[in-house]
């Protein structure tokens, strides 16, 4: 059960993180959020090209 | 320094960097600027050392534009593509796409997204799988992808999960 439990949770904020991540990224682009502000949240820019 | 990428598209990208970090940039014919994001997705899958590794999350939108000046242009789904194609170069890059639901207008960005899927997807020789609920996300990838079906599993287990959890 508790097994279960961590589980559910941890989808939870996989799913939640991506969701809020986007978001971040969005007002980083429209000037509403500094890379700081990015980068307290954990997100790395990458060069996939 | 913007570097110019030699890329085959209307509108010549850049990529740039704020603080160090890379992103991409093109202008065009009304001066409206886009700006291109790439984000390393390691922190969603910290414990698949394959998927971490290889899954990008794209972000695309206006940074600056012209007051009045919005018109459609086909030229920014052709540059756009022009991206995609490259980033697919990368035999077993993965992309996550998410459509931002900050101003409830998430639907109408994937029926664009959708949109210009289908006018390239033959030519990319790409696959996408949808999610709806509770978002709208995509997993996207070259057909051979070997990667492709451990990824949806993983995610699709974590959405279902979610959407039950968040009923």
């Amino acid at each position: 059960m508790q097994a279960q439990k961590k589980i559910a949770s941890n989808s939870t904020s996989i799913i939640r993180k991506i969701i809020e991540d986007k978001k971040a990224i969005s007002a980083f682009i429209r000037g509403e959020k500094s890379i700081k502000d990015l980068h307290e949240r954990g997100i790395k820019f990458a060069n996939p090209i | 320094m913007n570097e110019e990428l030699n890329l085959p598209t209307p509108y010549k990208v850049f990529k740039v960097s704020c603080d160090s970090e890379p992103f991409y940039q093109f202008t065009t014919k009304n001066d409206t600027v886009y700006d291109v994001v790439f984000i390393s997705c390691e922190n969603y899958f910290p414990d698949n050392t394959v998927c971490k590794d290889r899954v990008f999350m794209l972000n695309f939108d206006i940074s600056k534009e012209v007051v009045g000046k919005r018109t459609y242009d086909a030229n920014i789904e052709i540059t756009i593509a022009g991206i995609i194609i490259s980033f697919f170069e990368g035999v077993e890059n993965v992309m996550l796409f998410v459509c931002d639901s900050t101003d409830s207008k998430q639907r109408n960005r994937k029926i664009t997204f959708n949109k210009w899927y289908n006018n390239h997807k033959e030519k990319l020789k790409i696959l996408k799988i949808d999610f709806s609920k509770p978002y709208y996300i995509s997993i996207i990838s070259r057909e051979d992808n070997q990667l492709l079906p451990q990824l949806h599993e993983l995610l699709k287990v974590q959405i279902e999960e979610f959407s039950e959890i968040t009923k």
